[in-house]
């Protein structure tokens, strides 16, 4: 209990004097806080007066004690406070903050004017967030009673993305504090002291040079308008702000897209999303205007005649795909449903082959998904990880294997930065880039091929030091015994040389999943490089099962929506929610539900699609956006259908183009690596005559005459799946409940057929489209962290 | 220089509150702070080079670039100043081609300005190295300098 303002309150341990305001609904004018960051008490603005407390202390450093009396505002207060910013805005350009005409100006003045160098008036990008301006309305600040001291430094704009103009800072320092404790970066600090202080970088270093990852987090930390997009700060205030759900990783974090005349002109960060808690990486901040905006856009749909693909009305297109698809037996066609289709346009991709075409050829255009699935299922009965994104921050030990998570999934980064800080052990198993050593305590450097006598030399360790939860491993989980067995043959020794790593690495790296039993696996796709990637799912969930509950693993989908697509079925072995084709139960459920005969016999897997496609054995392939590598001819096809975003290099071949809507302009849901099933939200409408590709095959199912396909809306879609899939209804998240039984796999060397054909593809893309190209600065960003090289490997 | 830089590292742990014993170690082994290193240190710590570097500018007593083979300063403290430092630190600027913060073409000598050096009975004073030059006028400027110079060629 505290008096504030004369109310008496109550409060958490550990809240500070500013927490305990906030709660309150009382205002206290601040500029260095900010959410997710540790008090720092740069800008003293938010002196309070407290009784018997000597001066003023300052809200957001003082805790909150039993019986404290607190003012937080009278005329003195108000008088210093009004002191301090206008100290402050002696060195920061502030015409535009204390000017009387400033509403007229801002009301007829839309538009900030482009100018290189911000003055003050309408020149700051920052103009429609500044929060100085918020603080000198609150204080009435009409003056400024000091010499104005402009600072005179160059502008910063060699490095991608966003400008700089330390003209404008205010040394408030939540740029480099969110750099350092929220993303473990540290890619900028404060430089020299007092009146020479400036935010930079060691040896004024570009960021480029000095390991920046250009997630953008400093930007929407800052205040002012010091760091701005470059790509979008120059449109004003958006007609529009739409929450979705980003899709260029499986992630899920929550953006808001701000949209001018009808395009998306800037995305933000959205603080209160559940994944990424305002935090984003380089390809959600700051790629998706581009992506999505190029002018080359797909805008009509293209059927081939003489030859050429020819712009056609949609009727024309999807009589033509309905007549064509008609003509073929069901193992002559095959579908590939892109991971980065929405949940609604999985469902009815997978519902419109079995039910239109009665084929199981359709699997989801992902390496990463068939023998993942597989093994998942083996393991623990489900196609999915387990544990979520915030049980990674709330792990003892973590191990991040075959993924350099810094460039496929930043967001996750600030997840392990935070466990780290709790004390949690970080290993890294696989090739390791410089800035990586420096986030993680144990380095292990292997190739894939290492990783097998790697995990088994771990699992050895811990089955050997008993380091398990014994009721647990007998009582629920089976073949425990086959994998003690199998593990006698080991060496560890032997494993060190092969690995070639020091023996006591190994022990280090299992001595934190024995010090500390709840803890995290992230695998990633470098697995697939394994002589068998399944097998090796399987031992790291016996890592998991001996380590106990509430444990996480978590797969490191490149994809945005591979889990999904496999949740909904566009698999060749399973019906929606995993159900097995064979079994003649859950057939029948379908069967029943969507009033069709559907094939019962399992259908081929995407490498199976491909191969028979160069074969010539699949005649018509119906692909929805990326996959086919480009080394690959599909010339032996009769019928190749596309839906795309831009051209691609398909189009030589494809015989029917359907524009596709990208994932800001459709409405739907999308399913992440956490399995949490998320809103999409359009903020435009699809660029030209294109559509979501739900509607696509809708379009196309009605033309063959087939009921079941006549919805209206994305939502009307999502009903039907909550109806037939166990899985999304009530939109839970999954997480280890360890009350089934769980099957342990030995170690063995399995013989698996090795695909001869590696397929590279590019790390960053969507839905095929590599966003290197389409993203000028992304461009950049790739070559200068990774030389140029740009494409990852699968086998 | 990489190994003295490994040399002065190595004693310390891995705890961030040994940044600057660290800082301090290096720059006596090595003279100066490199970007070598700071990333030596940041890899040690675990910490940032930017925020290594952030630590090292705050403090005057660390060095940046590397110095010459002989440290020049000139005082002008309340003392020194009293009684012609100012002409003193004038005449060394143009025997030495290069203003207080430098080092010379030929990397022999740096020159840099301090605020008294406590021995203000000797005023105005000099010292190059660790040799102390007391009551010195403009005209010893040049001698001095000479000196060493020809003990640096030696050398």
């Amino acid at each position: 209990m505290l008096t504030i303002d004369g109310k008496e309150v109550d409060f958490k341990e550990g809240a500070t004097v500013l927490d305990v305001a906030k709660n309150n609904g009382i205002y206290i004018p601040t500029l260095c806080t900010h959410s997710g960051l540790l008090p720092f008490g740069a800008c003293r603005l938010c002196l309070v007066r407290i009784e018997n407390m000597r001066g003023f202390p300052p809200a957001c450093t003082t805790p909150a004690a039993k019986g404290m009396k607190i003012i937080t505002n009278d005329l003195e207060l108000n008088d210093l406070r009004k002191n301090v910013l206008e100290l402050i805005l002696s060195e920061h350009p502030h015409s535009c903050i204390i000017c009387d005409q400033k509403e007229l100006c801002e009301k007829y003045n839309l538009s900030p004017t482009k100018a290189g160098r911000v003055t003050g008036c309408t020149f700051c990008p920052n103009r429609d967030h500044c929060e100085l301006k918020k603080v000198a309305e609150y204080l009435g600040i009409k003056e400024i009673r000091f010499p104005f001291t402009y600072k005179n430094f160059p502008l910063e704009r060699e490095d991608p993305f966003f400008d700089r103009d330390y003209n404008l800072c205010i040394l408030c320092g939540r740029c480099v504090r969110v750099c350092q404790e929220t993303r473990g970066i540290g890619a900028i600090s404060f430089i020299n002291r007092g009146h020479d202080t400036k935010i930079g970088t060691a040896f004024g270093k570009s960021h480029l040079d000095g390991g920046c990852q250009f997630c953008g987090a400093c930007v929407d930390a800052c205040p002012t308008g010091a760091l701005s997009a470059r790509g979008s700060k120059w449109p004003g205030v958006p007609d529009k702000v739409t929450t979705t759900t980003c899709a260029l990783c499986s992630v899920g974090c929550s953006l808001k897209l701000e949209t001018k005349w009808d395009k998306i002109m800037a995305v933000r960060p959205d603080a209160e999303g559940p994944a990424n808690q305002g935090q984003a990486c380089v390809r959600g901040r700051f790629s998706i205007p581009a992506l999505v905006n190029g002018a080359n856009r797909l805008k009509y749909p293209l059927i081939r005649q003489n030859n050429r693909l020819v712009p056609v009305t949609w009727d024309e297109a999807a009589e033509l795909a309905a007549v064509k698809l008609g003509k073929y037996l069901p193992r002559e066609t095959a579908f590939l449903a892109s991971p980065f289709l929405t949940n609604e346009a999985a469902y009815l991709l997978q519902k419109f082959a079995r039910v239109c075409l009665c084929t199981n050829n359709i699997d989801t255009a992902s390496f990463f998904s068939g023998p993942v699935i597989e093994s998942q299922i083996k393991c623990s009965g489900m196609g999915a990880g387990a544990g979520t994104i915030e049980d990674i921050a709330k792990s003892g030990w973590i191990i991040i294997i075959g993924d350099d998570l810094l460039a496929s999934h930043p967001v996750l980064t600030v997840k392990v930065n935070q466990a780290r800080k709790q004390g949690a052990a970080v290993s890294l198993i696989g090739s390791e880039r410089d800035i990586n050593s420096r986030l993680v305590d144990i380095c292990v450097s292997v190739e894939p091929s290492g990783y097998f006598p790697l995990i088994s030399g771990i699992l050895k360790i811990i089955v050997e030091k008993g380091g398990f939860d014994k009721n647990f491993v007998t009582g629920q989980c089976n073949d425990f015994d086959k994998l003690k067995n199998s593990l006698k043959k080991i060496n560890i020794k032997t494993i060190a040389g092969t690995c070639g790593i020091a023996q006591d690495l190994i022990e280090k790296l299992t001595s934190t999943i024995l010090a500390s039993g709840r803890g995290s696996i992230l695998y990633g796709p470098k697995i697939l490089e394994c002589d068998d990637p399944g097998q090796i799912i399987g031992l790291l969930f016996n890592i998991l099962l001996l380590a106990g509950s509430p444990s996480g693993i978590v797969p490191l989908r490149d994809e945005a929506n591979s889990q999904g697509v496999g949740d909904m079925g566009a698999l060749p072995n399973f019906l929606p929610g995993y159900q097995h084709i064979a079994d003649k139960d859950s057939l029948a459920v379908f069967e029943n539900s969507w009033s069709a005969k559907l094939p019962n016999k399992p259908g081929l897997s995407y490498p199976d699609i491909l191969d028979a496609a160069i074969k010539g054995s699949i005649k018509a392939l119906y692909v929805t956006g990326g996959g086919i590598p480009r080394e690959i001819s599909l010339k032996q096809l009769d019928f190749l259908a596309l839906h795309d975003i831009y051209p691609s290099p398909l189009f030589e071949t494809a015989d029917i183009v359907f524009p596709a809507a990208a994932f800001t302009e459709e409405d739907g849901t999308i399913t992440s690596l956490e399995r949490r099933v998320q809103p999409l939200y359009a903020g435009a409408n699809p660029a030209g005559m294109s559509m979501p590709d739900w509607k696509i095959i809708c379009m196309i199912a009605e033309k063959m005459n087939v009921k079941g396909f006549e919805f209206s809306s994305a939502s009307e879609v999502f009903d039907e799946i909550c109806k037939v899939n166990p899985l999304i209804s009530g939109h839970g998240i999954w997480d280890l409940k360890l009350k089934g039984k769980f099957t342990l796999t030995p170690v063995e060397k399995t013989a698996r057929p090795k695909r001869s054909i590696l397929y590279e593809k590019p790390l960053w893309h969507y839905r095929g489209v590599d966003l290197t190209e389409k993203v000028s600065d992304i461009k950049i960003l790739r070559e200068k962290i990774f030389g140029g090289q740009d494409v990852q490997g699968s086998p | 220089m990489k190994k003295k830089i490994e040399q002065a590292i190595k004693p310390f742990g891995k705890e961030r509150g040994n940044l600057i014993p660290i800082l301090q170690a290096v720059q006596d082994n090595n003279r100066y702070i490199s970007e070598d290193a700071i990333s030596k240190i940041a890899d040690k710590l675990k910490i940032s080079e930017h925020e290594i570097y952030g630590v090292a500018t705050f403090y005057t007593q660390f060095r940046f670039t590397k110095p010459g083979d002989h440290m020049v300063k000139v005082c002008l403290g309340t003392a020194c100043h009293v009684r012609g430092g100012a002409q003193i630190l004038d005449r060394t600027e143009k025997t030495l081609n290069i203003l207080p913060g430098e080092t010379t073409l030929d990397s022999a000598f740096s020159l840099e300005r301090v605020v008294c050096i406590g021995c203000c009975a000797l005023a105005p004073v000099m010292v190059v190295d660790d040799k102390i030059y007391p009551q010195v006028n403009s005209s010893d400027v040049g001698k001095i300098i000479a000196k060493h110079r020809s003990r640096h060629k030696k050398e």
